[in-house]
């Protein structure tokens, strides 16, 4: 059964498509699922392998591994047995405890554009954990060693696709880089950072503007540019850590504010760090959610 | 010539100072394009600039670009453009010879440390994510080895950090997690460097820090330590938390006081200025070629040109001085 279990994970993991693992962690009363009992349940919520238990919590398990697959959060679901709403007519008596972990394709991480910034972003994204794909005629193997993939087309290319789970950088300072947003902006991207001076922004968001691209998706939200977390950012591989914190940010919710502020820590003599109120980030982090789920949805 | 100066700035690493290399000149001037020197963050010039109409200049646009960390282009010219240009510093050639200077003035900072106690996931997310943004990243953890830390510059294999070099740029975390947290955050904050982060809930670290206040660590020591650490980014996992914290490291560096102390620039600038009162151009009054004293006063010269008319008619400079 592990073994199963163990084979199937790894398929379906190297097939990049979503699934879930309901693991049932405690039992009281009568159930046919015993504690340890698995089913892995596929993005289309159909059970593909095992069992956790029969029609009074199937359903129920199924639905909440649908959920924990959109919002990438792992849960523990207690299924009252005795509860004929889940009941199939008669109740199967007894409590279960199951704990569900979604189980998806690592997030992409696309940089147009070649030089410092994208070399250290590359390996930033690597290190947490992104696939990352290098799309720019210059870039090579030499300077992104750890680059996933190197598209040598450039962004705009066919080659390059752009879903809900794509983060996308466009350091390419060259007059793509509009295309390179339009197409970022239309294949939904979870996030969009452009890297550019303010003329060139303000001549990239006046052509999107001009190809009809709504307004409500050339917010500083949705299209990041000047790119990154404001923590005073010079050289290039701060302005690398800069972008990855803030697609952190963008990815998992947050202030951006230092944790000691967050959390209104202050301690006596603190010499916190001179600086000016950060921009509410809650409202751009709303935002950015209400998009992404509306993609997943 | 260029090895020498690339030796001497091999030399320097692991301290703050300025190269400056002419650039472009207009005859005439002493100094010819390729010409250039070594300022430390002293005033300690080495090289060659161009003469003294220059150099104290030199020497403090360099000091200057230390401390902002941005490398600039001065202009020195009799014709002074009238046009700010951004990254260009003008001045006035003074110099009776006229002529025209550029100097390409860059600051070369030593890469700042990152020191991390603990052996943790998360101390290995940072040492990985710290080399990748090109800090020199130190270890200390009894226990570690090359294994958990590929990519350290260095590693300790116990607490002991006492011959660090901590008048560098330092920045310290703490991320033991319930190894030796307690001696680990008070070597930590013992070492006076001003970013010490702690990596634990807030709870968890105000019972350390308490323990610490009880033994009898200094409050100032301890107020400063940043725990919870990083950037309210809802870190998840080891690797985010370290984006978080390098984040904030990033932060403190670009929002605190330069690495050059301000009594020492100040010193430098008292040291090299004084105005020559027939040219108007900036002297080094603390190592004079040519002065005179003029009723009761010391007065400095660029040249034994301007020396030779101020001792003419004195009063005509001394009253031109008084008027600007």
């Amino acid at each position: 059964m592990y073994r199963d279990i163990f084979s199937t994970l790894n398929e379906l993991s190297l097939r990049g498509a979503p699934f879930a693992i309901a693991t049932v962690i405690e039992i009281e009363g009568s159930g046919s699922a015993k504690p340890g009992s698995k089913a892995l349940i596929d993005g289309n919520a159909r059970v593909i392998l095992g069992w956790v238990g029969g029609g009074c919590v199937e359903n129920m398990v199924r639905q909440e591994a649908m959920e924990s697959i959109e919002d990438g959060r792992p849960r523990i679901v207690t299924v009252d047995l005795t509860d004929e709403v889940f009941g199939v007519g008669m109740p199967c008596g007894g409590m279960m405890k199951v704990y569900i972990e979604p189980v998806l394709p690592p997030p992409r991480l696309v940089i147009a554009g070649h030089g410092r910034i994208a070399e250290t972003l590359a390996v930033l994204g690597q290190i947490t954990g992104f696939s990352v794909t290098i799309a720019d005629p210059g870039a090579t193997s030499e300077a992104f060693p750890t680059a996933d993939g190197l598209v040598s087309a450039g962004f705009n290319s066919a080659e390059v696709n752009v879903g809900p789970n794509t983060y996308v950088v466009v350091a390419t300072q060259h007059k793509g880089d509009h295309l390179s947003i339009k197409k970022a902006i239309e294949g939904g991207a979870a996030y969009i950072a452009l890297i550019a001076s303010k003329t060139r922004a303000q001549l990239v968001f006046d052509y999107l503007a001009a190809a009809g691209i709504d307004k409500s998706k050339l917010t500083q939200a949705r299209v990041r540019a000047p790119a990154g977390l404001d923590i005073g950012a010079q050289t290039p591989e701060e302005i690398a850590l800069s972008i990855m914190s803030e697609i952190v940010l963008v990815r998992r919710g947050g202030s951006g504010r230092t944790m000691l502020e967050a959390k209104g820590i202050l301690r006596r003599d603190a010499p916190g760090p001179d600086r000016q109120p950060e921009k509410p980030a809650s409202e751009a982090i709303a935002k950015d959610s209400k998009v992404s789920s509306s993609n997943l949805g | 010539m260029f090895d020498e100066f690339l030796t001497k700035a091999a030399a320097l690493r692991g301290s703050p100072f300025a190269i400056a290399i002419v650039v472009g000149f207009q005859a005439p001037v002493s100094g010819k394009p390729g010409d250039k020197a070594i300022i430390q963050a002293d005033g300690q010039i080495w090289g060659w600039i161009g003469g003294g109409c220059v150099q104290p200049i030199v020497v403090r646009e360099a000091l200057r670009a230390i401390e902002e960390g941005k490398a600039k282009l001065i202009r020195i010219a009799s014709t002074r453009s009238s046009e700010t240009e951004p990254g260009v510093v003008n001045y006035p050639m003074t110099c009776h010879g006229g002529g025209a200077m550029e100097i390409y003035i860059e600051p070369v900072l030593p890469v700042p440390q990152l020191l991390v106690f603990g052996r943790t996931v998360a101390a290995r997310a940072l040492c990985k994510l710290g080399k990748a943004i090109g800090f020199d990243v130190i270890v200390a953890a009894p226990g570690s080895d090359r294994r958990l830390f590929p990519d350290a510059d260095r590693l300790i294999e116990n607490r002991d950090v006492h011959d660090l070099d901590f008048a560098r740029e330092t920045y310290i975390v703490v991320s033991t997690q319930g190894e030796g947290d307690e001696e680990a955050l008070e070597q930590a904050v013992l070492t006076g460097v001003p970013y010490v982060s702690f990596v634990a809930s807030g709870r968890k670290a105000e019972k350390v820090l308490q323990f610490l206040a009880d033994s009898g660590i200094a409050p100032e020591l301890l107020s400063r330590v940043k725990a919870p650490a990083g950037l309210d980014i809802r870190a998840l996992g080891p690797e985010e938390i370290a984006v978080s914290i390098l984040a904030e490291i990033i932060l403190t560096r670009r929002s605190k006081k330069p690495p050059v102390q301000s009594e020492t620039l100040e010193a430098g600038h008292a040291r090299t200025d004084a105005k020559d009162p027939v040219c108007g151009m900036t002297v080094d009054s603390a190592n004079p070629r040519y002065f005179s004293e003029y009723r009761g006063r010391t007065y400095y010269f660029c040249c034994a040109g301007c020396k030779q008319e101020f001792d003419e008619q004195p009063e005509a400079h001394t009253t031109t001085l008084l008027a600007t």
